[in-house]
């Protein structure tokens, strides 16, 4: 199943199109209002995913696909960092003061599209505990005993 | 006199702390330590989740936060060690 699918399509067009040529130059100003306005699709769609989510927990549901989501957000963002961060970095190496405002908002929309992701899986991680029981574990005053019980229980 | 900080580790925290490894489990313990003992360490960044009243984060390294819930029990507040996750703050 992997992230609900409004997502993945907003991620997919997110995602900048840039050849190794287009790289080396950059950006233009279509490709900054491309990814800002594909920035705003990213935020609407995450809104809408939690304000779901939210609802279904509010109503004493359990959401069957919150823990999938929470991980495959994860793993989209381990991957887009690893394909758009490279990006980012070239684009602050080319940066001269021509061209300084269209980078850094190109740069800023990319770095955005990151936070969406990581906060939305904090927003869903902090749901989902409404949702499952704490345990039985102690409450702890004195952190020893508090580190000593989690070496134990590891 | 400021009442000590109490914590209880959810069961879905010791899972995920079982996940990460041991590199990041002991840079845990001094977060926890530091927690208990001086809740508004500078590093710790001890503050509150922004989209949900009554959660908190604390820093754990660079890329790690431990998500805390403020509950009570008859002995007074603690916090509910909810979860530790990813969090990347060089993009924030």
């Amino acid at each position: 199943m992997g992230l609900p699918q409004p997502l993945s399509d907003a991620l997919r067009d997110f995602e900048p199109a840039e050849t190794p040529d287009r790289a080396r130059q950059p950006p233009r100003l279509e490709d900054v209002r491309a990814i800002e306005s594909n920035l705003e699709k990213l935020k609407d769609c995450s809104r809408t995913i939690f304000e779901t989510m939210e609802r279904k927990v509010a109503a004493g549901e359990r959401p069957d696909d919150l823990d999938e989501t929470i991980d495959s957000l994860l793993e989209t963002e381990e991957e887009f960092k690893r394909e758009l961060l490279p990006y980012v970095d070239r684009a602050r190496q080319r940066q001269t003061a021509a061209s300084d405002s269209l980078s850094s908002r190109w740069i800023e929309a990319i770095l955005g599209g990151l936070r969406v992701l990581r906060d939305l899986r904090w927003d869903l991680m902090a749901l989902r505990a409404e949702t499952e029981p704490p345990g039985d574990a102690p409450v702890f005053d004195n952190p020893r005993a508090l580190l000593e019980y989690l070496k134990t229980t590891r | 006199m400021i009442p000590p900080v109490r914590t209880k580790p959810s069961t879905r925290f010791i899972k995920s702390l079982r996940k990460i490894g041991q590199p990041i489990a002991s840079r845990v313990a001094t977060a926890l330590e530091r927690f208990h003992t001086a809740p508004d360490t500078s590093g710790l960044n001890f503050e509150a989740f922004k989209n949900r009243p009554g959660f908190f984060t604390i820093r754990v390294g660079r890329n790690f936060r431990i998500l805390l819930k403020e509950e009570a029990d008859e002995e007074g507040p603690y916090y509910l060690l909810v979860d530790i996750a990813d969090h990347d703050d060089t993009y924030s």
